[in-house]
């Protein structure tokens, strides 16, 4: 187990590697100059120069690609070329913002999903079932842009129950988590509908229910435990890229978070920033995966890691 | 051949009727979706605009009708260039395996691995906003679950008896790829786009939310919605049709893709 983990945490190495390199040579590719646009049209060309000079553009590419691997060694991410702030500090800042907003709109969904996903899985067919079919369906069909102003307009504009927007304490996460949360509860349900349905239609559920067994034992340690790893999954990729930030949720409600933090980082062509938050967020992303994966382990002991796996 | 329930077709028939009528809608005796009439600044629904006006008073009904056809165009364009590229990418990965397989399937991971909004997002950034900039932003992300869908089904092909007779007779690769293999995969791409396209239609709309798509005064649900987004506390309808109508048709495409995915056992 130990061997698996710091394997797979080794493999972290080439793919930052990877990706710093494929995301700089984007970047550098972009069209008009980053030192002109950061000091206007009208500056001097000796203010230009040092500009220039201080975000290392005078450079040639390799020599700046090089120059931020070393920084990165270092485990520096540079500074914004915007407002001057150091941009680790930033990103380890605002992720406990976008955290909280990932756990909030995971403990709606999570159970919600799953207990509906349960409830269409025994009664499929039935007016519940299609009921929870339709409803899911429409979950997924609503953009998230869009349920979150309604959400905000009947919540907090009509209502006054929430503030519309800002960071802060729970009164401020409700109404994002909300919005968040609906297009993760309605994949969650057609996935555990469909995980559940399969299991309840093997054999070893109808010897379970003949020898008499309890049907709320049978719903947690027969068919839940066998269907728990598609789960786990959805959940996992969900989780996984909250962390990396809800661009729209946090936007929308001027929720302090990593994924606000990226979008105006792409919108400014802050490099620095963009680059930070592309590291911090596959970091983030592969932790999670390997979670999930150590996780199917002890939900399922006949998955096995083994460091020589892939 | 199953009988097509009206579930599939209900839908089917709403989309393509909106996407008709939004194509020939300078043709049909609706109001100019871009006049700007100051005199009906922010109406609410009545007879004359049954969705109200916005701001600079245009009438709502005919930019949500006409929008229709660039958000719905987009999206099928979106995902016809993901099947082209996935499709090649997957066909060839696929056949030929090794070092190539290798690359084209460790980027596709590496693109399956990030959020997929935000890359979409990048990619509308680096290149000027606009449709066609969306429609690559689409496609550059949707391309990878063709190409895996396309590939596996090709790796259990290959080694099939057919394969192996038209070797035996002679024939090329590239014969082989093309003419004996590439056939079998077609279909599977058209129910893969089926069943995208809802997921198509809100990319285009969250990015043309986002100010990345079709520019001002070009109406698209998506940029409806962000524009109007200030004033929705006095004027909702500006905000609720767009909406409506976006996830109406999402959600018709989603009832589409559901079919698809049910008759075929297609797990993207």
């Amino acid at each position: 187990m130990t061997s698996y983990i710091i394997k797979r945490l080794v493999l972290l190495i080439p793919l930052l590697l990877g990706i710093t390199l494929v995301s700089f040579v984007l970047l550098k590719s972009l069209p008009g100059d980053i030192a002109l646009s950061l000091v206007g049209e009208r500056a001097s060309q000796e203010t230009i120069d040092s500009i220039r000079k201080e975000i290392g553009a005078d450079k040639d590419a390799l020599h700046q690609y090089a120059g931020y691997l070393k920084m990165l060694a270092r485990g520096d991410l540079g500074r914004s070329y915007y407002t001057g702030r150091d941009v680790l500090s930033d990103i380890a800042r605002k992720f406990p913002n976008t955290m909280k907003l990932a756990f909030a709109a995971m403990a709606i969904s999570v159970p919600l999903g799953i207990m509906a996903g349960f409830a269409a899985a025994y009664r499929k067919g039935g007016p519940v079932g299609k009921m929870i079919d339709a409803l899911s369906l429409a979950g997924l069909s609503v953009p998230v842009f869009w349920s979150a102003i309604m959400i905000m307009v009947v919540f907090s504009l009509r209502l006054k129950m929430f503030p519309p927007s800002g960071t802060g304490n729970i009164r401020f996460l409700v109404l994002p988590a909300c919005a968040l949360s609906i297009p993760a509860a309605a994949t969650l349900v057609r996935v555990t509908r469909t995980v559940v349905a399969e299991v309840l239609a093997m054999p070893f559920i109808r010897t379970a229910t003949a020898k008499g067994l309890p049907p709320a034992r049978i719903k947690m340690q027969h068919v839940l435990r066998n269907a728990i790893i598609p789960i786990i999954t959805i959940i996992g990729l969900d989780f996984g890229s909250y962390l990396n930030g809800a661009v729209v949720t946090e936007t929308i409600f001027g929720w302090d978070g990593i994924g606000r933090f990226t979008m105006e980082g792409i919108m400014k062509r802050d490099y620095p920033v963009i680059m930070g938050c592309i590291i911090a967020g596959t970091v983030v992303f592969v932790m999670v995966n390997l979670l999930v994966d150590v996780l199917y382990h002890y939900l399922d002991p006949r998955i096995r890691l083994h460091a020589n796996d892939k | 051949m199953q009988t097509i329930s009206k579930w599939t077709m209900l839908p089917l028939l709403f989309v393509v009727a909106l996407f008709i009528i939004s194509v020939f809608f300078p043709l049909l005796p609706f109001q100019d979706p871009d006049r700007i009439d100051l005199d009906s600044i922010s109406k609410s629904p009545c007879m004359e605009h049954p969705f109200g006006t916005d701001s600079k008073g245009r009438d709502i009904f005919a930019r949500v009708i006409s929008g229709g056809k660039i958000s719905i165009g987009v999206a099928i364009t979106g995902a016809l260039i993901s099947a082209v590229i996935g499709f090649a990418a997957g066909l060839a990965a696929g056949y030929f395996g090794g070092t190539f397989d290798t690359v084209v399937m460790s980027i596709v991971d590496l693109v399956l691995s990030f959020p997929s909004l935000l890359l979409a997002v990048a990619i509308s950034v680096v290149l000027p906003p606009g449709i066609y900039t969306v429609t690559i932003a689409l496609a550059a992300v949707g391309w990878t679950s063709f190409a895996r869908l396309i590939r596996g089904r090709i790796m259990t092909l290959k080694d099939m008896a057919f394969v192996d007779a038209a070797r035996a007779v002679g024939c090329s690769d590239t014969r082989i790829l093309f003419l004996h293999l590439a056939p079998h995969c077609v279909p599977l791409a058209f129910v893969l786009m089926g069943i995208k396209l809802g997921g198509f239609l809100i990319t285009e709309a969250t990015l043309s939310f986002l100010g990345l798509g079709a520019q001002p005064p070009t109406a698209t649900w998506g940029s409806m919605i962000s524009a109007n987004r200030t004033y929705v506390l006095n004027a909702p309808w500006m905000v609720l049709y767009p909406g409506i109508a976006l996830s109406l048709t999402a959600l018709c495409f989603n009832l589409l893709g559901e079919t698809l995915k049910k008759r075929y056992s297609v797990e993207p």
